[in-house]
């Protein structure tokens, strides 16, 4: 079982992108910020460590959780950008699958703020992402 | 600075008066206009809405040649194709898909940012049948989203700094402010970082 340090400010965390329109989008230069809007009222973000190797491990791991869509990359951003407008950056690893997952943590606020706060974080999250394609020869 | 300050918060006072919207807020800070202009939080607020409308006129698109303006023209039609297949589609599958009201105030923007020399835009559709406009460049993104319910929310990321603001579709003054939201894109139009 693999165990990754502490999380540090300089390393990246990807936001897992299985649509392909927007891995297009994404490969071109353009995150488009829906990648890191989840439902409206959740605070957590998925992100896989990738700075940390494991990415072959990761994009098998990935491919079998969508039965209708194929894992095509990551939006890549580092830690300390990952923490910005109050946000926090979690490991959470889970065990034995995915000792690299971590959540990106929304700051709290009351329900209508915090739906229209979750897109402006989603698109500074965006903004401040690079594509990271899966490992070529991974499918 | 104070002088200008009260140029811009009196502009902004007529606005208000013109017609509710819009509500301009910028990160946790500011509700524009401030309720009360003498005091500092609200200069403050206003110095920083005027560093992003500076200058109404100065933001009309320029005028084209033939050339920029067949370019155009084809840029525009891909735009307003791929919202209608999206709607149609949604339509197609029994999704929720944007009202008129929404259509048409997409179609607007589009022929606004086509008129300036911008990177082509995204759009997409959100559950609720919403469309989602976004437009960036290097280091400055505007996320537009035109719902149901005539509300354009836009949020925008500049350099990392995080604002946004609430119209109403039906309303004129988006209109008015969208140019120069779109020149500030257009003033670093350059490729984003690959």
């Amino acid at each position: 079982m693999i165990e990754l340090p502490p999380l540090i400010n300089t390393e990246e965390v990807g936001r897992a992108v299985w649509d392909s329109k927007k891995a297009k989008k994404a490969a071109s230069g353009v995150i488009v910020p829906k990648i890191f809007r989840e439902k409206d009222g959740t605070r957590e973000l998925s992100v896989d460590r990738v700075s940390h190797g494991g990415l072959l491990e990761l994009a098998g791991l990935h491919d079998g959780e969508r039965s209708d869509q194929s894992f095509h990359g990551w939006a890549s951003l580092s830690v300390e950008r990952a923490s910005a407008m109050n946000r926090k950056v979690e490991a959470d690893p889970i065990r034995p699958q995915n000792p690299y997952h971590a959540f990106i943590i929304l700051p709290d606020a009351e329900n209508e703020e915090f739906v229209e706060a979750q897109t402006q974080h989603a698109l500074n999250l965006a903004m401040a992402s690079r594509w990271l394609p899966r490992p070529s020869g991974s499918g | 600075m104070l002088r200008d300050s009260t140029a811009a918060l009196s502009e902004a006072v007529k606005c208000r008066q013109w017609q509710s919207e819009p509500t301009v807020r910028l990160q946790e800070e500011t509700v524009i206009p401030p309720p009360f202009p003498s005091e500092r939080s609200g200069i403050f607020g206003l110095t920083r809405l005027q560093s992003a409308f500076p200058d109404r006129q100065a933001h009309a698109p320029r005028k084209q040649s033939t050339a920029e303006e067949d370019a155009s023209a084809k840029r525009l039609n891909a735009i307003l194709t791929e919202l209608s297949e999206l709607t149609e589609g949604a339509r197609a599958e029994g999704r929720a898909s944007p009202n008129d009201s929404a259509i048409a105030g997409t179609r607007a923007l589009a022929k606004l940012c086509v008129s300036f020399r911008l990177p082509e835009p995204t759009i997409d559709l959100n559950d609720d049948g919403s469309v989602e406009f976004f437009i960036r460049t290097r280091s400055r993104g505007i996320l537009f989203i035109l719902r149901q319910d005539d509300l354009l929310q836009v949020f925008g990321d500049f350099e990392s700094e995080p604002w946004r603001a609430r119209y109403q579709i039906s309303g004129k003054t988006w209109k008015l402010h969208l140019p120069t939201y779109l020149a500030s894109l257009e003033s670093e139009s350059s490729p984003p970082p690959t």
